[in-house]
């Protein structure tokens, strides 16, 4: 039996708590990932995926409950040291992708390694490796901006990757991204499984969770996990 | 995972806000320009200031203790000879000096010279010596006119030796009002050293029976008085007896000309900032504007770096080293700028408002001063609310949770 | 090269520039010395206040010490209304008919139209 690498229990989330507009959008959830599983988190929208995966990629902490990601109780440390923990073990793709407009392909790789204190020489080596890897090379120095957007998503894989994080997080990969663009996805996530990432997406796409290669499928509704 | 030192971090956060001010260069040049002018105007109002003003103070201690005038009818007056014996006897004057001298207007020039007479004789002594350029007095059997009569002789200030060079009058002057019988020649035995023509250039220093047949002054009065108190604590209070006993007698105290040095040249100095209040405030605006609060599109940045997992501590550094490097740059080159202006071009534009329209300038070479003080403030001042206004939204847009970004486009 | 190589050299850069400036800044306190010298001699010589700036009207040479009545003693922060105030020579008015004159009605108008 594999370690569980990530781990949630019992979490809820509420936004705007006290106030009018108050929202629970994760009630009492509980997962468990195995290392080097695929599995994907799927429900209809406004069911509270994302803000699980929120919560699991440390982009905010729980109400209630507790978020463990490598045997650290995430959700309970101070926001320096999960923001640490984050950028060593957990590789997080945007659904709007994310990336900053105005500059290059290679910045917007290696942005997460900026804090870190990684000279630019050991950065670049790294983005280049990446880069070639997604086939992106040739765009290396290119505008944001000036991209498609199928190699925008492959930017913003890139940059989840940069960390060699072993966790990755994905939202909704495919919502922007036309069929064949989701099956190179496809291709991609299969490959980094294979080279032993864990990996977890939400999605509503059937195309994602019917492949053969994902591991689980939790399905969600109201906040809780239904399966 | 690889993790460098704290210097390798400070210099990729230093590169990071490099790049991102470069992003956003067409308002950031907008910002360092019109700082730089700002930062310019301000200080080379005060440069110009405290210069002059020092160039006013540098001698203020040679002055005499207490210059006595007599007002007759609101206005100054000869002063009779009859006062000095009951001056010199109040005790703690150390000695009275009295003085002639008065102004002569040259209408072809439309200038006035000062006229002061003196025993020229001091000059040829000791350290005075050094003051004047000495010329050679032309000999008797050279011109009948121009004889070295020795009251009849005269030094002058530079710049009034170069305009009557011009009338070929470099060798003796003929002083002449309509009134007279005839002109009074002078021979001109010397010219005050350039050095120093701030006090001398539209001097003209005569023999002192020279100056009173030039001033009409009759004898046994004179223009004013100096009066020498050793003791410079009892300077206001010989000055209050010289009062109380005649109260025709007007003193004034070295103080007194001090406190006009101070502020000649600080309600100069108010009247041009105060001119361009509107411009400042307009720029200080414009800047507020350009600087203060965060675009969406930098709000958002500022999520997307929260999410890939930096720290508010970072992005606050990140945007301190903007703020510090845009301001810091700005009020160093505006300050050298306006030093480079004041100093070595001569403030062409600010040293005519300063010291105003005349009909016979000195060169005019100031002396740099600069009080580290108000550099300091300056840079304070525009340092300091640039990093506030420019760093606290940027820190409100830190501390909210960037699942925020995630969730909005 | 790096961006904060590039701040390095500004930075020198700077700091040479300031240099210069204080060279200039040395250079002129040092050789105003003996200026300094010889203006105390000056003014040891011959008691008289104020600087030579201006030469315009006598209460504008020696304002320091002019009559009671002249504008700078009256208030030292009245308004600029003396000539030397301003950075341009005050307009020829010697050649100017007088603006008033009696029984030549108009003489008058033409001199208000200068």
């Amino acid at each position: 039996m594999a370690n569980p690498v990530v781990q949630a229990v019992n979490v809820t989330k509420t936004y705007n708590r006290g106030k009018p507009n108050e929202v629970t959008a994760v009630k009492h959830a509980s997962l468990k990932i195995d290392e080097g599983s695929l599995v994907v988190l799927k429900g209809p929208s406004g069911s509270g995926k994302t803000t699980l995966l929120s919560l699991i990629g440390c982009q905010t902490k729980p109400t209630r409950g507790e978020v463990i990601i490598r045997g650290k109780k995430v959700s309970k440390l101070p926001e320096k040291f999960m923001n640490q923990h984050k950028r060593r073990h957990i590789g997080f793709i945007f659904q709007h992708f994310q990336l900053i407009a105005g500059m290059s392909v290679l910045d917007n790789i290696v942005l997460p390694l900026i804090p870190e204190g990684v000279s630019p020489k050991a950065r670049n080596k790294r983005a280049d490796r990446l880069l070639e890897q997604f086939n992106l090379a040739h765009r290396r120095q290119f505008k944001i901006s000036s991209l498609s957007g199928g190699e925008q998503q492959r930017v913003a894989i890139a940059r989840a990757l940069i960390n060699n994080a072993g966790i990755l997080l994905a939202d909704e990969p495919t919502a922007h991204l036309d069929s064949k663009l989701t099956s190179d996805l496809l291709d991609y996530i299969e490959q980094l499984k294979q080279s032993g990432h864990t990996i977890l997406i939400t999605s509503h796409d059937p195309v994602i969770y019917q492949n053969p290669a994902v591991d689980r499928v939790l399905e969600m509704k109201d906040g809780q996990i239904t399966s | 995972m690889i993790s460098g030192s704290w210097f390798e971090r400070q210099k990729n956060i230093i590169d990071y806000s490099l790049q991102s001010l470069l992003r956003r260069r067409s308002k950031n040049i907008l910002i360092l320009i019109i700082f730089i002018l700002l930062v310019f105007a301000v200080s080379s109002v005060l440069f110009i200031t405290e210069s002059l003003t020092q160039e006013m103070m540098i001698t203020s201690n040679d002055l005499p203790d207490i210059t006595v005038q007599r007002i007759v009818g609101g206005r100054q007056a000869n002063v009779p000879a009859s006062y000095i014996p009951d001056i010199e006897e109040i005790p703690g004057v150390e000695a009275v000096e009295t003085r002639v001298w008065g102004y002569f207007y040259l209408a072809s020039l439309q200038a006035n010279f000062t006229i002061y007479g003196m025993d020229l004789n001091l000059l040829e002594e000791g350290e005075y010596q050094k003051i004047v350029n000495w010329k050679n007095v032309p000999d008797e059997s050279e011109n009948q006119i121009l004889s070295t009569r020795p009251d009849f002789r005269m030094i002058v200030g530079q710049g009034v030796f170069e305009l009557l060079r011009d009338i070929q009058m470099e060798k003796a002057y003929l002083f002449y009002q309509p009134t007279w019988e005839k002109p009074i020649p002078f021979d001109i035995i010397g010219t005050f050293k350039t050095e120093t023509e701030l006090q001398s250039n539209d001097m003209m220093i005569l023999q002192t029976e020279g100056a009173r047949r030039v001033l009409e002054l009759p004898p046994d009065e004179f223009t004013d008085m100096a009066v020498y108190v050793p003791n410079p604590e009892e300077i206001d209070n010989i000055a209050l007896k010289i009062r109380r006993y005649f109260p025709e007698l007007r003193t004034i105290t070295k103080a007194q000309i001090k406190n006009t040095y101070s502020s000649v040249f600080g309600w100069k100095s108010a009247f041009v900032l105060s001119s361009m209040l509107a411009a400042i405030f307009a720029f200080l605006i414009l800047i507020w504007d350009k600087a203060s609060g965060l675009s969406p599109e930098e709000k958002r940045e500022i999520g997307i770096l929260k999410a890939v997992g930096w720290d508010t501590d970072v992005l606050l550094s990140v945007k301190l080293w903007e703020g510090l490097i845009l301001s810091g740059v700005s009020s160093l080159a505006g300050i050298l700028l306006a030093y480079t202006y004041t100093f070595q071009l001569r403030a062409p534009g600010l040293r005519e408002i300063f010291i105003g329209w005349s009909a016979i300038y000195p060169s005019f070479q100031l002396i740099p001063d600069a009080d580290p003080k108000s550099l300091l403030l300056i840079i304070t001042i525009s340092v300091v609310p640039y990093l506030a206004v420019t760093v606290f939204p940027a820190w409100k847009a830190a501390i909210t949770d960037p699942d925020v970004v995630i969730r909005n486009i | 090269m790096r961006y904060s190589s590039w701040l390095a050299i500004v930075i020198v850069a700077f700091c040479l520039w300031s240099g210069s400036a204080y060279m200039h800044f040395h250079n002129r306190q040092i050789e105003s010395e003996q200026q300094i010298k010889l203006r105390h001699q000056f003014q040891k010589a011959v008691g008289l206040p104020n600087l030579a700036i201006t030469s315009t009207a006598r209460y504008l040479r020696h304002y320091s010490i002019t009559d009671l009545t002249t504008p700078f003693q009256d208030y030292p922060a009245s308004p600029d209304h003396f000539p030397a105030g301003f950075a341009f020579a005050p307009p020829d008015y010697s050649n100017m008919p007088c603006p008033i004159v009696f029984g030549k009605p108009e003489k008058l108008t033409r001199a208000n139209t200068l």
